[in-house]
């Protein structure tokens, strides 16, 4: 018993001590906060000209909450955020958590904001986990911006959204190209990833429309949609039992990465590349061996890199007040130029991108 | 004598709770000289609320770890009762009654492990390694991928209220409850029946003890345990999701162990588990202030826990060597 006072006791002298240390830091700290506050006011004011701009982009900070740590995709977001942060002169930080799990993000939000940063530019592990987190950033003066994926129903509990791209866009131009190369007839397979995720879900969707409403497309038959679980022993055995169940096929599209290689392998095995198209979403370095040997007859998606740096561009510009985002407004993003704010505050960082033979090598994830 | 005396006495000092304790200065000195964001004593109670949901379930999970059980399925109970309680929530049902419901779930499926423990006689990690899918696939299936939300407002934010605006209702209550349950482990019958049970089953038996009942008492009671981390959980995020809990057995495992709780039963204290729980919270916040990525914070932990556990081995050997 007298242990387990003693312990008490000492914890809550631990305690006392450290209340000590709090009103001492608070006390230094809110001087700093003042001059902090003067010197964006300042920098506000005079903002005309580049060169005192970078100079009070100097208080800013960016953080980056990535998905989950190891994801070799977010690497050119990461590095291209990094690249126009640092050039406008603001200060770039990243971090992730080592799960992906709907909460995992939430201790990163939190010590994003005991460290004060100005931004946080996060890839949401959740659409609605989130909220409570991301509301109290907000509360303390914090802008929110969502990279990459958007807090889609929730979208009230950030500032802003950047997208890679215009997704619907992306599935009739991945789609318009696969038409193309099958010459507008035939039958097709979709190879897609699992049953219930939203974004493949959707482009499917929009293929079945565009064949419904297009009489472009009218020739054109999709047997079946069949799913790999994302996994790629099941997504090659779901191609080859497709290229077993129909001999008429001409083509498979698959609107993911691990589906798209699976396919173009099932396609080179049963040595029919010339027979069946393949062709659907994928980054490149995954898909650059099948495109240069045709087995692949190319493969869409974004640029990366430049939703990084766009994402970046965005975060300061907000932070130092040169960049308002409202539904309907456009601003200027460095070299890639008028961007366009959609509802819900919404920008796409650039076009769909096709990687082809003539520039597959030059993308690095 | 006079030596006998000395070491009697360094006997005395050298328990695991000091171990831990010293481990918690550690990390405090550590975290400060990572971050100069890190010793703010509201930021860091504020850190507790994120982890003191499986602080919570360590309490009991204690107790049945010094009787010589484990309970793999803690997380998983944590999460079907926040389902459970979701669902219920979702159909009308008024929200002190979903409170009741979701204490009841708890104390039921902690019953069912203890039960089903009990009666086949196998080993507890592998009936509840069952639980633990079994549990969270009904939480799935119930709820399905989406969230359940828009809980009565004077549910949320439980993590923000603060107790003589110090201390976070959570981490308050943990305190609490620790203490209590410390008290109740070493100076009452129960306690001592726990002790009885972990260091020897069959001697336990044969003094008369009743072992099944206690092992049913003790798995139950991480049930109601868990539906208390199930409704700090919801009420912090405002929302209920089948994933949410995922993982945590292990951060509860580890809390238990790292506080000097044998593996094998008959040694142990709430109390280092409290303050292993603190260790915890200092260590990750303190890498999180100075950005360091998640798998440096497990492999840092995992590094600890082995350190700390042949450090208290060496000294219980030390002590009974000496005495």
């Amino acid at each position: 018993m007298k242990k387990l006072i003693s312990l008490v006791l000492a914890m809550f002298m631990f305690a006392a001590v450290m209340t000590g240390c709090t009103t001492k830091q608070e006390a230094t700290a809110k001087p700093e906060a003042t001059t902090k506050q003067e010197a964006t006011t300042t920098s506000q004011s005079d903002s005309s000209t580049a060169d005192s701009s970078q100079a009070s982009n100097k208080d800013i900070k960016v953080r980056y909450i990535c998905l989950v740590k190891g994801i070799p995709y977010f690497d050119p977001i990461i590095e291209g955020m990094r690249t126009s942060v640092e050039a406008a002169g603001a200060t770039f930080e990243e971090t992730a958590p080592d799960q992906s799990d709907a909460t995992a993000q939430i201790p990163l939000i939190e010590a994003a904001i005991q460290d004060e940063v100005d931004v946080i530019c996060i890839s949401p592990s959740s659409a609605d986990a989130l909220n409570a987190a991301l509301d109290k950033a907000r509360d303390a003066g914090i802008l929110v911006l969502c990279v990459n994926d958007d807090l889609v129903g929730n979208e009230g509990h950030r500032d802003g959204a950047v997208l890679s791209c215009n997704y619907d866009q992306l599935a009739k131009d991945s789609f318009e190209a696969f038409a193309s190369r099958m010459n507008y007839k035939g039958n097709f397979v979709v190879l897609s990833s699992k049953t219930d995720t939203p974004f493949q879900n959707h482009q499917i969707e929009i293929y079945n429309q565009m064949i419904k409403d297009d009489a472009k497309y009218k020739d054109m038959k999709l047997l079946e949609v069949l799913y790999g679980n994302d996994e790629a022993t099941k997504s090659l055995t779901e191609s080859e039992a497709a290229i077993q169940k129909y001999p008429e096929l001409n083509g498979i599209i698959a609107p993911t990465t691990v589906a798209i290689v699976s396919a173009a392998q099932a396609v080179q095995n049963a040595d029919l590349q010339d027979k069946i198209v393949v062709y659907g979403l994928g980054t490149p370095t995954q898909c650059k061996d099948f495109i240069m040997d045709g087995s692949l007859d190319g493969a869409m998606l974004w640029d990366t890199f430049r939703t990084g740096e766009v994402a970046g561009i965005v975060a300061v510009g907000i932070a130092n007040g040169e960049i308002k985002l409202a539904s309907g407004t456009s601003f200027e993003a460095g070299k890639y130029g008028k961007t366009d704010v959609i509802d819900n505050n919404i920008l796409y960082a650039g076009p769909p991108l096709e990687f082809n033979q003539s520039n597959v090598d030059q993308y690095q994830f | 004598m006079m030596e006998r005396r000395k070491t009697l006495k360094l006997n005395k000092f050298l328990k695991p709770e000091l171990n831990i304790f010293l481990f918690l200065i550690l990390s405090l000195v550590a975290g400060t000289l990572m971050s100069s964001n890190f010793l703010d004593f509201e930021y860091l109670m504020n850190s507790t609320t994120l982890y003191a949901e499986f602080g919570i379930i360590a309490l009991p999970f204690t107790y049945l770890l010094i009787s010589g059980e484990i309970d793999v399925s803690v997380a998983s109970m944590m999460t079907l009762v926040a389902c459970t309680m979701g669902k219920v929530f979702q159909l009308g049902v008024d929200f002190v009654w979903v409170l009741i419901i979701g204490v009841l779930t708890g104390v039921l499926i902690g019953l069912i492990n203890g039960l089903l423990v009990t009666l086949t006689k196998l080993p507890s990690l592998i009936i509840t390694l069952g639980t633990l899918s079994l549990y969270k696939g009904l939480a799935q299936v119930m709820v399905g991928d989406g969230g359940i939300s828009g809980f009565p407002e004077w549910f949320l934010g439980v993590n923000n209220k603060l107790v003589f605006g110090l201390i976070p209702v959570p981490f308050f209550l943990l305190l609490v409850l620790g203490i209590i349950m410390e008290i109740i482990l070493k100076k009452t019958f129960f306690g001592r029946k726990i002790f009885a049970i972990g260091t020897n089953i069959n001697v336990a038996r044969y003094s008369a003890v009743k072992v099944d009942r206690i092992k049913v008492i003790l798995f139950s009671l991480i049930g109601l345990f868990c539906a208390i981390a199930a409704m700090f959980s919801m009420s912090r995020l405002g929302i209920v999701k089948y994933t949410i809990g995922t993982g945590g057995e292990l951060d509860v495992i580890t809390m238990v162990l790292l506080g000097g709780t044998a593996f094998a039963g008959g040694r142990g204290s709430v109390f280092s588990t409290m303050l292993a729980f603190l260790v915890i919270v200092f260590i990750r916040t303190g890498m999180l202030l100075a950005i360091i990525s998640g798998y440096t914070q497990t492999a840092v932990i995992g590094a600890l826990l082995i350190f700390v556990i042949i450090i208290s081995n060496q000294l219980e050997k030390y002590t009974k060597d000496h005495s």
